[in-house]
């Protein structure tokens, strides 16, 4: 379910009002979690500036950005961790800004799993279902186990499971009480990168097979292209754009998404003064010969990257792709580069 | 890990608190019914009335059965000499103990509500410092007149002393020849580096100091104090090592009370340390006393003066001689080892003073530098 | 006769179990979102402590309210005559002890973690031993073991005193140091070996720069117990502040005075606790990055045999000869039938102790663990009501005493309970004053325990729905669990080993192994003493052997 094209913030109209959360025109399924205007106001600053999204069933929003830009704060606001300064967070229908996360329904994942450490994977799964029978709650240890491919693991302890073990059980803890959504705060941060793949499909297929609604937070770029259905950004407590991968990487909103989810480099455009193109590495292609230098070079398996300092003294990224019997160039060669997109080159301010 | 145990383990802990903590609380009943305070645990000398009445819970006041209560700062062998009074006379007596000072601020802070009877010190300038307190009961007996001399009770008949203990020189029988006979003479510069003495910090001390007040005046106690502090005396805070410390060669003479000398001398007779009784020309020996007195808002004091009457008379043999002391009664003849110490002149005027000039004698020790 | 560990007034410095956190540092710890550990919303909770907080300080502040009416002359009397003495020898006695158990504590610590040699692991736990022995019972063993060769005069100096209370002590600094080093990352010790530092070098550069906060935090507590000792010290004719204010309220008959002495005490006391916070700076404990622990390097030869004698002797002359020594006088004291006082025989007094300690210990753990659960750990000054509690520690036990003496004596004259019923003399009495005095203790054991639970824990509970009561029960306490157990362990030592409290306030028919001790020793009949001081060592050994497991599963000494 993707209701991506209908939930789109454009940067220049963020400062609109705020939505209403459900927008009843559309005749949209109600959402699992709505965030309305939320915003909170510490020491002195917005650390979260009247932020606003859905996230439906079976949909896995990553909110994406650097280091303090508020997206921790945003997610411990949603799960009730921390107060809001104003705003709505409403699950379900039900407005719960008010109430404390014991109340809320959501499941929370952190990047240190905060298993309890002197309860067995299976108690520590059912702590959150002390309403159900004995028999109940068993049976849906066993399933939730069954989900996050760990059947054997029951009756261990945590300090017993590696490091990505121990993250599919706090999955698995956090989705036993069936939360209206999953929170994920930086849940593969520190496992080993040979690992995170195998952790990451296993989780994101959890979450789909459940039907889910999860928000997860990250600062990888990477990660959040591959995982997200939507994807945020966020800078400096605001979302500047929230919109399905290839969009916000294909048609950001401004410079800094631009240039966060991956390099780009800017050309004015001939039409309108207060208007740039952007061109990714893989947009522009380069030939020896010509008034342009290579200024430095990085090779990345798939392509070699030049940055190249053009005649007018700017500087751009490019690729040339690799491949056994590829020259590449060498620093401070003379060489040339043009535009080689294969699709109008997108537009945005500045 | 053993968390579940160590949940169980804290649970049951905090809940055998509750548990405990009442019963606990219950502070007389338990201790009555181990009964081993009250002296009334040995059979066979009780009389079964008395008995059933010390069973009572944590009420005080209104003890028709005649239990005595009693606070005593002097509590080396007392307790035989308590149960010979119930053998005696069928009264039980419950009794705590501790140090002076502190069982008067506790009278103090009690007040009305204090379950004491009687209080006994183990020198006068403490018991004095109750009379000011105003937590004595002055009493109207003529056996305690009688028997116990003038000197040796207060004026108001608020105390009465029960023991006489006589705080002298001692020297060395194998190395000193002419020891000092008066206190002054402790000060003499031959003695530099001799001599052995009590710290400040001890009633035995201040009470001396004080006795030189009262003869010969602070300034001139000052300066005998100050002799005695320049002959750089070794401080040692415990008579019975005083004594050892003579033994032993450590000093060759110091001050210290008679009656450690009958302990020892118990043990081995030939021990090497004599008595010098000081100041036998002139006013006699200082003299300090344990001493009774019936408390101010004793719930008892039919109990308590029944008490102090009795060690004035038929206890007093049985009191002094379980420490080696001088009966205050002095008609009663005390023990032999005792007698062999000698015939002496004591200052008993000065007793009833001591505890109006301990103040002063503590600053006296205070400014010549006594440790 | 104090020889337990004292505090500061409302700054409560480390404590083995954890750390102190005077007024501050509240900020720097992350917060907790449990009923123990997050701030309070009702006020009930706020009553509550606050509640508590008074009762238990009102003592003490009863003690300090009297230096309203500051007596000069006394105090003029005092500084021409024994305060500059009392200062000085205060403030010899102090750096000599804090230094010698600093460096017999870090030394040791480092020896049995750094190392492996033969015995090792059980020197390790020995070494923790001394902690069982009172200071006054190791003091007079001391003197009177060492007065035959050394002298009479010799012996009564303020350097042996200062042994005396340094080998009693260092236990404190030993456990903080051992669990610092333990917690350090090899990590670190590599990176500066690869500069340049031998493994010696290391140590200095390192290992012990990074465990300063520690030091610091177990140094402290060592100062507090030399500041409130009254015991060792008169033995050794040393004056303190402390010894001071004894002798001016029971020789002068001056409360006043005593008590602007006592409060005296208590800034230094502060200033103590202050230093301290200094030396820990604003570091943080915990390390990031892998606990690998620290390389343990094999000794082998005579390095090895040096490592053992050194670790054996300490405990020797701290631990083994002591008991040795009263072993024998207990035999004597068998052969001549004095194995038992007035009061009752050994068993008697036994089960006095363990009531009072068992009751003392359980009062002050459902206290601790009210105020750390009421208290707003978030906030600057939200602990403040809780550290009022903590008073009593700063301050002599006679002095508590008293303090409680007054105290109660004024609740009775008030005439609420039932006829006859009477505080003073009462078994509660005797228990509210020893938790006036080791409150402190169970506080801050408890308080850096639950502190240590990790917020995501914490959190991800609550987001699990489990309600305030179920993440303190369920979550909090069961991962705290080890180190409450050592901050009780603690208080049930010090409330084992008390005398000057239990002196004055004891109800009739309580009369603890200490109290027989002190009676014999009031006339200086060490034989008597030995049976109720070997007692106090048995009980006090099986309670550090508690402390040790609970130190083995998880308890840390350090935050």
């Amino acid at each position: 379910m993707n209701v991506g094209a209908l939930a789109r913030f454009r940067a220049d109209e963020a400062t609109a009002t705020v939505p209403t959360p459900m927008d009843t025109t559309l005749d949209l399924p109600r959402a699992a979690l709505s965030v309305a205007g939320v915003t909170r106001h510490i020491g002195g600053r917005d650390v979260v500036d009247r932020v606003s999204f859905d996230v439906a069933d079976g949909e896995l929003v990553v909110i994406v950005g650097p280091s303090g830009c508020g997206k921790s704060t945003l997610l411990r606001a949603i799960a009730g961790l921390d107060p809001t300064t104003a705003g709505q967070v409403i699950l379900d229908g039900t407005d719960v800004t008010a109430l404390p996360p014991e109340k809320r329904r959501i499941g929370l994942v952190f990047q240190d799993h905060a298993l309890f450490p002197h309860r067995r994977v299976d108690q520590n799964i059912a702590f959150g279902l002390i309403d159900l029978g004995r028999a109940d709650r068993a049976r849906r240890v066993d399933e939730l186990l069954e989900l996050v491919r760990l059947p054997g693991v029951a009756k261990r302890f945590p300090h017993e499971l590696s490091g990505g073990e121990q993250q599919r059980i706090a999955l698995a803890r956090a989705l036993a009480p069936d939360p209206a959504v999953v929170l994920l705060d930086e849940p593969f941060a520190s496992l080993d990168p040979s690992l995170r793949d195998d952790v990451r499909t296993d989780v994101v297929e959890a979450l789909r097979n459940r039907n889910a609604a999860a928000v997860l937070v990250t600062h990888d770029r990477e990660e959040a292209l591959a995982l997200g259905d939507r994807v945020a950004v966020m800078s400096e407590g605001r979302m500047l754009q929230i919109d399905r991968p290839d969009e916000v990487y294909e048609r950001p909103d401004d410079r800094f998404v631009a240039t966060f989810l991956g390099d780009a480099s800017f050309l004015p455009d001939p039409t309108s003064p207060d208007m740039a193109l952007m061109v990714r590495p893989h947009d522009l292609s380069v030939t020896p010969g010509g008034s342009d230098a290579v200024t430095a070079r990085r090779y990345l398996g798939a392509a070699w990257r030049y940055t190249v300092r053009r005649s007018d003294g700017s500087d751009v990224d490019v690729d040339q792709a690799g491949g056994p019997g590829t020259t590449p160039l060498a620093i401070g060669e003379a060489c040339t580069v043009t535009v080689d997109a294969g699709h109008p080159l997108h537009r945005l301010p500045g | 890990m053993n968390q579940k145990h160590t949940r169980q383990l804290l649970g049951s802990l905090l809940f055998g608190a509750l548990v405990l903590g009442a019963c606990g609380s219950d502070d007389d009943t338990s201790s009555s019914d181990t009964g081993v305070t009250d002296i009334t645990s040995t059979p066979d000398t009780t009389d079964p009335s008395a008995t059933t009445a010390t069973t009572q819970a944590g009420s005080d006041s209104a003890d028709a059965s005649g239990t005595i209560t009693v606070y005593t700062g002097r509590h080396y062998g007392i307790e035989p000499v308590f149960e010979q009074f119930t053998a005696d006379t069928g009264i039980e007596v419950r009794f705590t103990t501790g140090n002076d000072p502190e069982l008067r601020e506790r009278l103090i802070a009690e007040g009305a509500n204090t379950p004491a009877d009687v209080v006994m010190t183990a020198d006068a300038a403490n018991i004095e410092l109750a009379a000011d307190a105003g937590i004595l009961a002055s009493v109207d007996s003529d056996i305690l007149t009688g028997t116990i001399p003038e000197e040796l009770r207060s004026e108001d008949n608020d105390w009465f002393s029960l023991s006489q203990r006589a705080r002298v020189i001692i020297s060395s029988t194998e190395r000193v020849e002419n020891p000092p006979t008066t206190y002054a003479g402790v000060g003499d510069p031959e003695w530099q580096g001799k001599l052995c003495l009590r710290p400040s910090t001890h009633p035995y001390t201040q009470s001396l100091v004080a006795s030189l007040i009262i003869a010969d005046g602070e300034a001139r106690a000052t300066e005998i104090v100050q002799s005695w502090v320049d002959n750089d005396p070794l401080y040692i805070n415990s008579d019975t090592d005083i004594y050892n410390a003579v033994a032993e060669g450590e000093c060759d003479i110091a001050i210290a009370n008679t009656y450690y000398l009958g302990r020892l001398l118990t043990e081995n007779p030939d021990f090497p340390v004599e008595i010098v009784w000081p100041e036998q020309d002139g006013r006699g020996a200082h003299i300090n006393v344990s001493t009774a007195a019936v408390t101010a808002n004793a719930p008892n004091p039919e109990g308590a003066l029944a008490l102090i009457e009795w060690l004035a008379t038929d206890g007093q043999q049985q009191f002094a001689d379980a420490n080696f002391e001088y009966p205050a009664d002095p008609n009663v003849e005390p023990n032999e080892i005792v007698v062999g110490f000698g015939e002496f002149t004591a200052d008993l005027p000065a007793v009833r003073q001591l505890g109006a000039n301990q103040p002063t004698a503590v600053e006296v020790l205070s400014a010549t530098g006594y440790e | 006769m104090t020889s337990t560990i004292t505090d500061a007034a409302d700054l409560v410095p480390h404590h083995p179990t954890g750390s102190t956190d005077p007024i501050g540092a509240d900020a720097a710890r992350p917060s907790t979102m449990s009923v123990i550990g997050q701030r309070s919303r009702s006020w009930v909770s706020t009553v509550l402590v606050s509640a508590v907080a008074v009762v238990v300080s009102i003592p003490v502040l009863v003690i300090v309210w009297s230096i309203v009416q500051p007596s000069t002359d006394v105090w003029q009397g005092l500084w021409a005559t024994r305060l500059p003495g009392m200062i000085r020898d205060t403030a010899t006695l102090l750096i000599a002890v804090l230094v010698g158990t600093l460096v017999l504590g870090t030394s040791l610590a480092w020896l049995v973690t750094a190392y492996q040699f033969p015995g090792r692991r059980v020197l390790g736990w020995l070494l923790v031993t001394p902690l069982a022995i009172p200071g006054y019972v190791l003091g007079f063993v001391w003197l009177d073991t060492l007065q035959e060769p050394f002298g009479a005069r010799s012996v009564r100096s303020i350097w042996l005193c200062a042994l005396v209370l340094t080998i009693t002590l260092y236990p404190y600094v030993y456990l903080f140091a051992r669990a610092a080093f333990r917690e350090q990352s090899q990590r670190s010790i590599d990176v500066a070996r690869s500069l340049g530092c031998s493994r010696t070098k290391a140590f200095w550069r390192v290992a012990l720069p990074m465990a300063r906060p520690s030091l610091a935090g177990g140094v402290a507590l060592v100062g507090m117990e030399v500041l409130t000792d009254v015991g060792t010290v008169r033995l050794f004719n040393v004056s303190t502040i402390a010894d001071g204010v004894l002798r001016v309220w029971f020789g002068s008959g001056n409360r006043n005075a005593a008590a602007e002495l006592a409060v005296l005490l208590i800034g230094v006391a502060i200033v103590l606790i202050a230093a301290e916070r200094l030396a820990r700076g604003r570091a943080r404990f915990t390390q990031s990055g892998s606990r690998t622990g620290l390389h343990v390097q094999r000794l082998s030869g005579t390095r090895a045999t040096t490592a053992s004698a050194i670790g054996w002797g300490v405990f020797t002359l701290a631990v083994a000869l002591p008991i040795y020594r009263l072993v024998t006088w207990a035999i004597e004291a068998r052969r001549t039938d004095q194995t038992a006082t007035v009061a009752g025989d050994l068993g008697f007094h036994l089960m006095s102790s363990l009531r009072v300690a068992g009751i003392a210990t359980l009062a002050c753990l459902a206290l601790g663990l009210l105020l750390v659960a009421g208290s707003n750990r978030r906030r600057v000054g939200g602990t403040v009501l809780a550290r009022l509690a903590t008073l009593g520690y700063a301050v002599p036990g006679p002095v508590v005493a008293i303090g409680v003496l007054v105290t109660l004596a004024a609740v009775d004259r008030l005439g609420w309970l039932p006829d006859g019923w009477l505080l003073v003399g009462s078994f509660i009495g005797l228990i509210y004053a020893l938790v006036v005095r080791f409150l402190a203790v169970a506080y801050q054991g408890i308080e850096s325990s639950v502190g240590k639970v990790s917020p995501s824990v914490v959190a991800s509970a609550r987001t699990l729905g489990a309600g305030r009561f179920r993440v303190a029960t369920q979550v909090e306490l069961p991962i705290a669990g080890a180190g409450i157990i050592a901050a009780s362990v603690l208080v049930a030592i010090d409330t084992l080993k008390e005398l000057p409290i239990t002196l004055i306030l004891r109800p009739f028919g309580t009369e603890t192994l200490p109290i027989w001790v002190w009676q014999a020793t009031s006339e200086s009949l060490w034989v008597q003493a030995a049976v109720p001081s070997l007692a106090i060592v048995a009980v006090g050994m099986v309670l550090v052997a508690a402390l040790l497991w609970a130190l083995e599963h998880g308890a840390e000494t350090v935050s």
